[in-house]
């Protein structure tokens, strides 16, 4: 039993952490106050949850390996653009429009789709999404590309490809040049409504394989070997070029599979703005659950809980606020993420005796931090933004510049004993 | 014992420049140190000799500030010290030359001299200044290295010579040389040893860490012993002999006639025939030339040779495991083999554990029993998946075999000490039930009482009819260990030994012999 709970004490806390978060959320917000309301709230949590969570496990198969895959975000618009750009060719024509520049030619009925089209989209979709990881894989392991280049270059490089691409099938099927594609199938689109439990079905299937794949197979032994320490899992005989390209091709396969839910989700593909900066929540889902970015450490449920753990973070500060989600998700996500590492980095080397707020650089801290505080106070205030920013951080200075001075003293007296 | 130093002769004479007074250093494990004092006089040249193992190294690395913590008490000049970096042992006028050297090899040679205290002027760096006095530095040591040239492009001696030109530039009076010469060729020795003849006249104190029998009686006044982390005696260079000083170094004699016994060989496992490794980018070519051997069942075949020898690369030709192809050919029982990836010389049963168990063999963040299995995993599955169970089962039956001591295979890996760590990546090789195995400076790191047991498990497995190589940076282990020696000197095989012919003067012979055969026999220099 004791056991147990060490071995998995990263996932109970982040459990333990979800429930409270949500608890306190609960107690404060008006959104949980009627039955319905709490149903539509769990609903759009885990939605938003599974999105997140079905990209995060790619990302965190790829961290345990060892690498890094940047790709994510730009991979989920591009693969949104391929999955509605196949569709809108394979759809037959809707006799009732007409072309703007040539009346003989008619939009594609997007309406009812007849079910091999969707299907058909989705192999395609998921087949670039292989060669992708493909491609990934030639450069790390042939060209020898460090991961973090080979995939900043898919950052940006697939979302203009996607904006390209986007143009040109526009103008086959409708004439005229667009950077969006909607689509009005009912099937496709209900997801959003609904259909809620897809993406979450979705997420759930993938967890359990990737699951299996990474605890329970050869395979994923030395997945995390390599991650590991590369150099011995090569020389113990294992093929890390072949399983670096595995982990590429999960990771950009499980995007394009978010891609295509985000996508159906809003009905409308949109690659100049989809999937922007997902790829770093999804890098901070794989860290807050767990993964070391040095590789060789990680777990599928936590991943899967480190996703929705940000999830009910961002949520929860946006109810309590009052005010977008999408706004605070940069601070949240940020935040969450240097609080994760760092407790997982000092818990192991006995940190909270070390000194915080060492030389200059520290007291240049105390008041960087108190600044944060002031502001983000100030932000997320209502009314009265002046004093509430100021009263925050003026307090956060008092406290800081507190420990700053008892580390100083104490180290002194360290050094004259 | 450890013997009070103060009772060698002459010592009132002199002050000491450098106490160490019972210094203790443990590591998880091992004790490194144990209760040492040692006292050196102001200029006098100091050898420090022992096994690798024996401590040298760690007692350098606290004079020199790299070790901080440790117990017991160090004084240089008479006042007690307590270094928490190298900045501090240099400020105090020590500098140490490591090993393994401390340079960035992408900055010039001036860049290193004054790394960390570069020469400024209107805040900008003043390469021409550093540059000017780095050769100064140079001709000072009478040797002709461009100091603009990065470090990378230099060889081992003159990057060595450069981090004593840096002691010098700090006006270092006391420099340790950790077994310097390990890595040089005969003339850069050489070179080497009139440089430090001269420093030692102009009153530096210097302490020589070595093995080598030559070099440590051609300069030293006073020669140190230490054994299993014990200092034996301080000796007088000149009221002493080899013969005593090997003795007191060893310690033992017996132990060579437990292993090989009755050992005999039975065919040939693996034939190497004119295997040749390209050095793409270096002037050498070939980091193997030719080299043409052969292997038989129930054989232990040792690989010696100075650093850079080519020991390690030629193993890792034999697994594939090179950077560059190998050329010639390798039979192994019967058919020609060209590995291109260990993973294909695992399928042909042939086995390496490397040198370098941290960097290339453990894998830190696993248990015990992932590590032992890490090869063999597919054999402990069940309809695809892993058995735990028969993965548990796999691994205990090497911590039987092979005595690991552990709290059991779930203990973390990291948890063992390096002896048990070592005996789990041998492990995890055997159960690959090899028919060759490599063995890659099996015993770096692991204190004497394991060493002997990797040695009667060795001796027990060529009893089983493997065929295996083993390479030492210890040459007694290899008189130990093996039934054949081959010498390798900068990449050519220059000399096979059988077991009567074995003695450590002769492999050394070998080892530094070039294109010439020498004749004489070594100097008598010291006697």
């Amino acid at each position: 039993m004791g056991e147990f709970l060490h071995k998995h004490r990263n996932e109970l806390g982040l459990g333990a952490a979800i429930v409270f978060v949500t608890a306190v959320t609960a107690v404060f917000s008006d959104a949980y106050h009627s039955g319905e309301g709490r149903i539509e709230v769990a609903r759009i949590i885990f939605r938003d949850t599974a999105m997140l969570g079905i990209f995060a496990l790619g990302a965190a198969i790829v961290i345990i390996a060892g690498g890094i895959d940047l790709s994510s975000g730009s991979l989920i618009a591009f693969s949104g653009t391929i999955f509605f750009g196949m569709l809108i060719l394979l759809a037959p024509d809707d006799p009732t429009t007409r072309w703007a520049g040539d009346p003989e030619r008619h939009f594609p009925d997007t309406e009812n789709l007849s079910l091999w089209i969707p299907a058909a989209a989705l192999l395609v979709t998921l087949g670039v999404a292989f060669l992708v990881g493909s491609f990934h894989a030639w450069l790390i392991t042939v060209i020898e590309l460090p991961p973090f280049v080979a995939t900043l270059a898919s950052l940006v490089g697939l979302r203009s490809l996607a904006r390209l691409l986007i143009q040109d099938v526009t103008a086959i099927e409708y004439g005229q040049r667009q950077s969006t594609i909607t689509i009005n199938d009912e099937l496709l689109t209900s997801i959003s409504r609904e259909g809620w439990w897809v993406s979450c079905v979705v997420w759930v299937v993938l967890s359990a394989a990737l699951w299996l794949l990474l605890s329970r197979t050869v395979v994923g032994r030395h997945l995390y070997a390599m991650g590991g320490n590369e150099e011995a899992a090569r020389l113990s005989g294992i093929r890390t070029d072949r399983l670096k390209w595995l982990a590429y091709c999960i990771s950009s396969m499980t995007a394009a599979l978010a891609g295509i839910l985000y996508a159906c989700y809003i009905g409308t593909t949109s690659p100049a703005t989809d999937g922007m900066g997902y790829e770093l929540n999804a890098i901070a889902a794989a860290v807050v659950g767990g993964c070391s970015l040095a590789g060789g450490i990680g777990t599928i449920a936590g991943v899967m809980l480190g996703a929705m753990f940000l999830r009910v973070v961002i949520d929860s500060v946006a109810k309590l606020f009052r005010s977008q989600p999408d706004l605070f998700e940069g601070v949240v996500v940020g935040m969450l993420v240097v609080l994760a590492v760092a407790f997982n980095s000092l818990r192991g080397r006995g940190g909270l005796k070390k000194q915080f707020f060492p030389g200059t650089l520290g007291l240049l801290n105390v008041l960087i931090l108190s600044g944060l505080a002031g502001v983000m106070t100030s932000v997320t205030s209502q009314d009265d933004k002046l004093r509430y920013g100021l009263l925050v951080g003026l307090s956060t200075l008092v406290i800081l510049g507190g420990k700053a001075v008892a580390e100083r003293i104490a180290s002194r007296r360290g050094e004259a004993a | 014992m450890p013997q009070p130093t103060q009772n060698s002769a002459g010592a009132k004479e002199v002050s000491p420049i450098v106490q160490v007074e019972s210094v203790t250093k443990r590591f998880p494990g091992v004790v490194a140190l144990d209760d040492v004092s040692l006292h050196v006089r102001r200029g006098e040249f100091h050898s420090i000799c022992g096994e690798n193992g024996a401590g040298k190294s760690t007692l350098m690395k606290i004079l020199s500030g790299v070790i901080p913590d440790y117990e017991g008490r160090v004084l240089v000049r008479g006042r007690p010290v307590r270094f928490s970096g190298t900045r501090d042992a240099e400020a105090a006028g020590i500098s140490i030359i490591h090993q393994e050297l401390n340079l960035v090899e992408q900055l010039s040679s001036a860049a290193n001299i004054f790394l960390g205290r570069e020469k400024t002027s209107l805040g900008l760096l003043d390469d021409r200044a550093m540059e000017r006095e780095a050769r100064s530095l140079f001709e000072q040591l009478d040797c002709d290295i461009n100091p603009a040239r990065p470090v990378r492009e230099l060889r081992v001696g003159d990057q060595q010579l450069i981090e004593i030109a840096k002691s010098l530039s700090l006006e270092s009076d006391i420099l340790i040389m950790d077994e310097p010469t390990s890595a040089l060729t005969e003339s850069e020795v050489e070179r080497l040893f009139r440089v430090v003849a001269r420093l030692h006249e102009q009153g530096v104190t210097i302490l020589y860490i070595s093995h080598k029998m030559d070099e440590i009686f051609r300069l030293s006044d006073r020669i140190t012993v230490l054994r299993d982390g014990k200092l034996v005696r301080t000796l007088d260079r000149r009221e002493t002999s080899r013969r005593e000083v090997t003795h007191l170094m060893v310690g033992r004699e017996i132990e060579s006639v437990e292993f090989g016994g009755g050992r005999s060989a039975g065919d040939p496992i693996l034939h190497v025939e004119k295997l040749s490794l390209p050095w793409p980018g270096h002037a050498r070519q070939w980091r193997l030339e030719n080299i043409s051997f052969e292997l038989r069942r129930g054989e232990v075949v040792g690989l010696a040779g100075l650093m850079g020898a080519g020991r390690t690369e030629l193993l890792e030709c034999l697994f594939g495991s090179s950077d560059e192809r190998p050329q010639g050919k390798i039979v192994l029982d019967g058919k020609e083999v060209a590995f291109s990836h260990p993973s294909e010389a695992k399928a042909a049963r042939v086995a390496m554990v490397n040198e370098d168990r941290k960097q290339f063999g453990l894998f830190a963040q696993m248990n015990v029993r992932e590590n032992i299995t890490m090869c063999t995993l597919d054999r402990s599955t069940q309809g695809g998946l892993v058995s735990t169970r028969r993965e548990r089962a796999a691994a205990l039956e090497s911590i039987d075999q092979l005595g690991v001591r552990c709290s059991g295979p779930e203990a973390a890996v990291t948890s063992l000490s390096g002896g048990n760590q070592q005996k789990c990546v041998i492990a995890r090789w055997l159960k690959t039930d090899p028919k060759v195995l490599l063995l890659d400076d099996p015993t770096r790191g692991v204190d004497v009482g394991a060493k002997a047991e990797l040695y009667k498990i060795i001796d027990a497995l060529c009893r089983k009819g493997l065929g295996i190589i083993v390479t030492s940076s210890e040459l007694p282990e290899l008189i130990t260990l093996c039934d054949r020696i081959l010498v390798l000197c900068e990449g050519r095989l220059t000399g096979q030994l059988t077991r009567p012919e074995f003695s450590e003067q002769r492999i050394m012979e070998y080892a530094t012999m070039r294109e010439v055969v020498p004749s004489s026999p070594p100097d008598a220099a010291g006697e």
